[in-house]
């Protein structure tokens, strides 16, 4: 486990989402009612950047490029065209700031 | 009891339609046929990934697989001859069999619409619809080659900016007086010719193709006026026609596509339409084919539901994207209508760029250039109908979130 400090919690408003990046590993973290949660942020099915073009209705996001929806808790599909999930990672809150794991990438169970 | 359901076509909307019957737990057969020999594929590729390489082939829509898992009886590289409306089946063109159908999907799609001139059919000369055109086309699209592109709609400006790319010399001959006017509007269709001959691309408006000239290949297009223009290739793009001939064969209400009313249902009970072929009604009250991927996907999904009597009305608003010039263009709803044109940003920049049609106090056409966020938003804002101000619009200081959250 190596969290790496991202943003801070103000820069994810609620109901919106921050692409954050390190690596090469591009992640998307999306504010759901005040909690936060992680997954890649390239849509499985196009190459589309959920975080800037997705639109988050509660906990589900959908892309704006072909209209397909994950749950950004599990990373499940919740609607086509989209067939695979999305990978989930790990978060953490430290005071102010947000921690990713960026090595934590995984399917949900 | 429903226990067999025919769908011809295998693209985007049949198979959207056979994920939806199963989902809905349709449990009968489905039977899907489709002209083209390979499983169905991501058709807006073609012009992109697929043509620059980057992608081998186009992505399958859905694996093989699961055509098996969904028991879907698929039969691929066969066309229907025949709709028998009185019988309820629909017959072969390779054979004398019949299938007999207790509800029937029409999903055939579009054709790319024909120029008929002299020189046509010489070598070289190429339309962009299917895999094996756009991977034809790839396999002859050389550095230092000049490609001549008939056609500045969409796919004549996607594969513009492909070929140039990959080191083509290219010239785009559109016959109207501005680019992507149908699509996008006089002056986003402005601007993206800028950002095309930025790239280095020659664009000629108010120019007719009369005839292409060559020995077996095509060497030279000849203009209305006179002019011609070398060239080692062409692209014809000059827009698409519904593949509706079978539906109007079967003497099914037909007006460039397969009359649908808003739950997908054609002038035949049991027959229903999706996608490309069908010409569906708007919000607007008109109809048409809308040729999109996005509204071609919710049609699908619509007439499936229709299909197993569980019927809703959903008239369309047009949504797409394009690649343009390394630009991401998205537009929702018709940008040429009643109101006025209001832009947040400036036409003189790169981007971010939303133009937005004003109508009443609300949205009713959003084209956003590379920003995905406010165009989701936006959409959001135009479909709920809800009042907005022309000030509200044009600052960029203002958030749509918020006004969504209000």
């Amino acid at each position: 486990m190596s969290f790496t400090k991202v943003c801070v919690f103000s820069d994810v408003p609620d109901g919106d989402a921050l692409k954050v990046e390190k690596n090469g590993i591009e992640i998307a973290v999306f504010n759901v009612d005040g909690e936060l949660f992680a997954t890649q942020d390239r849509c499985t099915h196009g190459d589309w950047s959920l975080s800037e073009g997705g639109y988050l209705e509660g906990d589900v996001v959908e892309c704006s490029l072909h209209m397909g929806k994950f749950c950004v808790r599990s990373g499940k599909v919740k609607a086509a065209p989209a067939c695979e999930p999305l990978k989930i990672y790990t978060l953490q809150i430290e005071g102010d700031e947000v921690l990713v794991d960026f090595d934590s990438g995984r399917l949900a169970p | 009891m429903i226990k067999s359901i025919v769908i011809i076509g295998a693209g985007l909307a049949g198979i959207t339609a056979a994920r939806t019957l199963r989902s809905e737990g349709y449990k009968g057969r489905i039977h899907m046929i489709g002209a083209e020999r390979v499983i169905g594929y991501d058709r807006p590729s073609l012009s992109k990934s697929v043509l620059s390489g980057k992608d081998p082939l186009p992505p399958p829509l859905i694996d093989s697989s699961w055509y098996d898992e969904a028991q879907i009886d698929l039969r691929l590289g066969d066309l229907i001859s025949e709709i028998d409306i009185e019988n309820a089946t629909v017959r072969f063109q390779s054979g004398d069999d019949l299938i007999a159908y207790d509800r029937l999907l029409i999903a055939t799609g579009s054709n790319a619409r024909h120029m008929p001139v002299e020189g046509i059919d010489l070598e070289g000369v190429f339309y962009l619809r299917g895999s094996t055109d756009s991977l034809a086309l790839r396999e002859a699209m050389h550095p230092g080659r000049s490609l001549v592109v008939v056609g500045g709609g969409l796919i004549g400006c996607e594969v513009a900016t492909t070929a140039r790319d990959a080191g083509l010399d290219v010239t785009i001959l559109e016959a109207g007086d501005e680019l992507l006017l149908r699509v996008l509007g006089r002056e986003t269709g402005e601007w993206c010719r800028i950002q095309l001959e930025k790239l280095g691309i020659k664009v000629e408006l108010n120019t007719l193709v009369s005839s292409f000239q060559g020995d077996e290949s095509v060497e030279a297009v000849i203009c209305a006026d006179g002019s011609s223009l070398l060239c080692d290739l062409v692209l014809i793009s000059i827009g698409a026609e519904p593949a509706d001939e079978l539906a109007r064969d079967a003497g099914l209400s037909c007006d460039r596509g397969v009359v649908v009313d808003a739950s997908g249902k054609t002038s035949c009970q049991n027959i229903f339409a999706a996608g490309d072929v069908a010409s569906w009604p708007l919000v607007t009250g008109e109809r048409r084919s809308l040729e999109t991927y996005i509204n071609s996907q919710k049609q699908a999904e619509i007439a499936a539901n229709s299909m197993l009597d569980s019927p809703s009305l959903f008239p369309q608003i047009s949504s797409s994207w394009t690649e343009i010039a390394g630009h991401r263009i998205q537009m929702s709803g018709d940008i040429d209508g009643p109101g006025e044109l209001v832009l947040r940003g400036n036409w003189q920049d790169d981007g971010p760029l939303i133009l937005f049609r004003f109508f009443e106090s609300r949205i009713n056409a959003v084209i956003a250039i590379n920003t995905p966020k406010n165009f989701s938003l936006a959409c959001r804002i135009m479909t709920s109908g809800m009042q907005i101000s022309e000030r509200e619009l044009r600052d960029a200081s203002v958030n749509f979130r918020d006004l969504l959250k209000k």
